[in-house]
């Protein structure tokens, strides 16, 4: 089934004209397959929506990419697949917040290191979308994972890196066609070690977080100085960079942060005031639970990790309970992988942060841990209208997990994407990064 | 550190038995991690920190304090093979990773145990995760040789609170044929030129004769470190990931009858009957599945699975980064998901790596063995189970670290 659903696609993809926008393409493609697939009805399922309580022998009904029904009990249509759950589990398709499959892939050489353009600490006029790499096998990996969306950021050597983009993880030979229809683009921005070891390591600004601050500051005083003069005359010269820049100014681009420690992230919210931005989240952020209250004060998203610590000095005040510190505070919180092996794990990871939510006294559920890894992360990507829970109308990025999805044992059986199963644990696939096609050895079965 | 301190004098200057309390740790489930396998509502006699009896019944010493463990599962303390545990603080420019010698003086006589700090605060958080032991290896994962060399000897610790934490200073040769320069047709030919060498000074009557070396540049310490290796008393720990390289590996080691430790091995399962026939052992990360170069093209979730199908003896870890190990037994789990055995996956992450570094008197609950003991509400391999207490050497060890101090100062809500 799987096979057929991505020749379909991709056969429907080669029909299209050359000059068909990325959103046509997505959506083309998810048209015909709703069209040539039957509804389809996973059964008896215990079922985490990220946006209910749990539905414990419940079923979920969707039909042309779309979720069409959940709950305990719903009319499944006469001509449906059904699937029997026979008592596993049911989520969202997880949702990465910061990734950088693609742009820093494996195999990883210079000759395809495209995370970092370190030509100058400001480089918003890039965009990682421009660099992804569709056949870097951790998108596989990752989709085995259950993750359905993910953001690509490029970074964080330079204070200003360029833009991210959401792509809905599915196979296929261009970014286009990856493309999360009408998702806003990130600016990703960088404070702390990253930015003084390369540029201060090299001579250059910053090069202490003295020079870090400045230099933002600097950058911002410009692109507000490049927002006014085109408002006052709309043909004057366009800059790439300024240009992403005064769309974070107006709201139109999400900026996100790189900032491990606390005071920091209180400057970069200075900065935001003084310029006139709204920070949409912090990413890493090891030191977030210091400052939870300012947080949400701020209304600004909290991307971290359940366990990384210390593997260098702005990392080293990390704290197990971040996310619940900031779950109880009321920060929306999220977590991310920025990691390639670490995405393939994320309903572990998860359930590390409950565990360590419990073990500091706070008596989080499934269903608000399920929402660090769906709703929440889409909430920050601002596709929450979309995807990231199981709601009638959104798209149908949903995962079969073997059982209990904060069990260590459990692994994603099927993964839809747009209602269209990209994984099944009854098909033994081939590879699907051409990178992998032909290499010596045995198939693992 | 002031009561580390005090801890250690009391045990050195006023010897004082230094395990005072004898424990009867009762009806628990017990994961031996030994050929007695699991054992139900079993009792644990713990005295002189060492385990003294096991049963459903053991008699019990007057004056033994009698813990009520039902419900609970046992197992030995965790061992972490191959980490940086005790000798990084912080990994990156903050002068605190002594995870490797900067010198080219000395080779394979570089000592780990003498970088390794028992006061870094890694260890407590180490403990957390049930890690009672680890394996601290120098200069593996450099990936940046201008040549083939020998990082040097690795240690095994212990975590135990206000203890010696050295158990065996000289636990074997670490080496790394990851990305030597000078490129295999160069590389193997050395290889094979120095553990001859090794082998031959090995063998010498008389201590020190350095006569009939192949290769020039040989010190008198190297080649007195590499002796056991070439003795086959302990191993040589191979960083290593191509198929072809685990190959020429094997063929070398066994003609000279070495004892051979294959770390990463990310392309093992390709050999692995080759692997299991020269008797060579495999420390890897279960969840390493990403080719990140051509030697791991064929890089598999399970590679351990099918090594272990193979025969092959596993130790299983999480990343090498010490502030990393506490994950061992959730990446144990992940080995679980993919196939491996459960008592497989709990075998190697405590008696496998303690043998296969030389460890004799930890990783499993066994009469005899030193009192390292983790408890937990549940099944060790789950997230979502608690540690209920770890003893090391008999000792209850104390649960703050840094994680949780830095907490409760910024956060009084929860608990």
């Amino acid at each position: 089934m799987k096979r057929l659903l991505v020749t379909t696609l991709l056969s429907a993809a080669a029909l299209l004209p050359s000059c068909a926008s990325a959103k046509e393409v997505r959506q083309e493609q998810i048209a015909v397959a709703g069209e040539q697939a039957r509804p389809i009805a996973i059964t008896h399922a215990n079922i985490l929506t990220a946006s209910s309580p749990l539905i414990e022998d419940g079923t979920v009904v969707f039909a042309n990419g779309r979720i069409v029904s959940v709950g305990k009990t719903v009319k499944v249509p006469g001509n449906a697949e059904i699937i029997d759950a026979a008592g596993r589990w049911v989520t969202p398709g997880i949702i990465d917040a910061h990734s950088h499959l693609g742009v820093y892939p494996t195999p990883l050489f210079p000759s395809n290191m495209d995370l970092n353009e370190k030509t100058g600490n400001n480089t918003a006029g890039i965009s990682a979308e421009d660099a992804v790499w569709p056949q870097d096998p951790g998108f596989e990996q990752a989709r085995r994972g259950g993750v359905t969306t993910l953001t690509i950021l490029p970074g964080s050597t330079n204070l200003i890196a360029g833009k991210g983009v959401t792509l809905k993880n599915v196979e296929a030979a261009t970014v286009q066609e990856m493309k999360f229809p009408d998702a806003p683009y990130f600016l990703k921005m960088a404070c702390g070690e990253n930015p003084v070891k390369i540029y201060g390591g090299a001579g250059k600004k910053p090069f202490t977080r003295m020079g870090v601050m400045s230099e933002f500051r600097k950058a911002w005083a410009k692109a507000r100085e490049y927002k006014a003069k085109h408002e006052a005359d709309p043909s004057a010269p366009v800059d790439l960079q300024l240009e992403t820049m005064a769309k974070v100014l107006d709201g139109e681009i999400i900026p996100v942060v790189h900032c491990y420690r606390a005071d920091e992230m209180a400057h970069l919210i200075d900065i935001s005031h003084e310029y006139g931005f709204k920070i949409g989240s912090f990413h890493h952020a090891t030191e977030a639970y210091k400052i939870a209250p300012l947080l949400k004060t701020e209304d600004i998203g909290i991307a971290t990790w359940a366990r990384r610590w210390g593997f260098k000095m702005e990392a080293y005040d990390a704290s197990d309970a971040t996310p619940a510190v900031l779950e109880d505070a009321g920060v929306k919180t999220v977590l991310h992988s920025d990691n390639s092996i670490l995405i393939q794990h994320m309903n572990t990871e998860a359930a590390m942060a409950l565990a360590s939510a419990r073990r500091a006294g706070y008596d989080f559920g499934y269903e608000t841990a399920i929402r660090w890894i769906t709703a929440n992360p889409a909430e920050l990507m601002g596709i929450s209208d979309q995807t990231g829970t199981l709601e009638p109308g959104k798209m149908a990025d949903i995962v079969l997990w073997s059982g209990d999805p904060f069990s260590v044992y459990s692994v994603a059986d099927k993964v839809f994407i747009d209602g269209v199963m990209v994984v099944d644990e009854t098909e033994t696939d081939e590879e699907s990064s051409d990178f992998l096609a032909g290499q010596y050895g045995e198939e693992v079965q | 550190m002031l009561k580390l301190m005090t801890s250690l004098c009391v045990a050195a200057c006023i010897s004082l038995p230094l395990y005072a309390q004898t424990l009867v740790l009762e009806h628990a489930k017990v994961l031996t991690a030994s050929s007695a396998g699991q054992l139900e509502d079993t009792s644990i006699l713990i005295k002189d920190g060492k385990i003294a009896a096991i049963g459903e019944a053991v008699t019990v010493p007057a004056g033994a304090e009698i813990i009520d463990m039902t419900g609970r599962t046992i197992t030995p303390g965790l061992v972490a093979a191959n980490t940086t545990l005790g000798v990084v603080e912080i990994n990156d420019r903050a002068n605190a990773n002594d995870s490797s010698a900067k010198t080219s003086d000395l080779s394979a006589s570089v000592e780990i145990q003498y970088a390794v700090n028992p006061a870094s605060t890694l260890i407590p958080v180490a403990r957390n995760g049930g890690i009672s032991r680890a394996i601290v290896t120098p200069g593996l994962g450099s990936g940046r040789q201008e040549k083939l060399s020998f990082g040097g000897q690795a240690a095994v610790i212990d975590t135990g609170d206000g203890q010696d934490p050295i158990i065996l200073p000289h636990a074997g040769v670490t080496i790394s044929l990851r990305g030597v320069k000078t490129g295999r047709a160069a590389m193997f030919p050395m290889l094979k030129s120095i553990l001859e060498d090794a082998s031959i000074y090995a063998a010498k009557e008389t201590p020190g004769d350095m006569s009939g070396l192949i290769q020039k540049n040989w010190t008198r310490a190297d080649l007195d470190a590499l002796a056991p290796v070439a003795r086959g008393e302990a191993p040589l720990i191979i960083e290593v990931d191509r198929a072809s390289d685990i190959s020429q590996m094997l063929k070398i080691g066994k003609a000279l009858n070495l004892k051979m430790v294959l770390v990463g091995a990310a392309e093992g399962w390709v050999v692995a009957d080759e692997i299991a026939a020269a008797d060579a052992s495999v420390v890897l990360n279960p969840i390493d599945n990403l080719p990140s170069n051509f030697d791991q093209v064929r890089a598999s979730i399970e590679n351990a699975t099918r090594l272990n199908a193979a025969g092959v003896k596993l130790a299983l870890t999480s990343n090498r980064d010490g502030h990393d190990v506490r994950l061992t037994r959730y990446h144990a789990g992940m080995a679980v998901a993919h196939g491996l055995p459960y008592d497989a996956a709990i075998k190697a992450i405590t008696i496998n790596p303690a043998r296969m570094f030389g460890d004799t008197t930890g990783g499993e609950i066994a009469v005899g063995q030193d009192a390292d003991i983790a408890v937990w509400s549940g099944d060790p391999l789950q997230p979502l189970t608690d540690l209920v207490v770890l003893y090391v050497r008999g000792e209850a060890q104390p649960k703050t670290d840094r994680l949780t101090v830095l907490r409760k100062k910024y956060v009084k809500s929860g608990e």
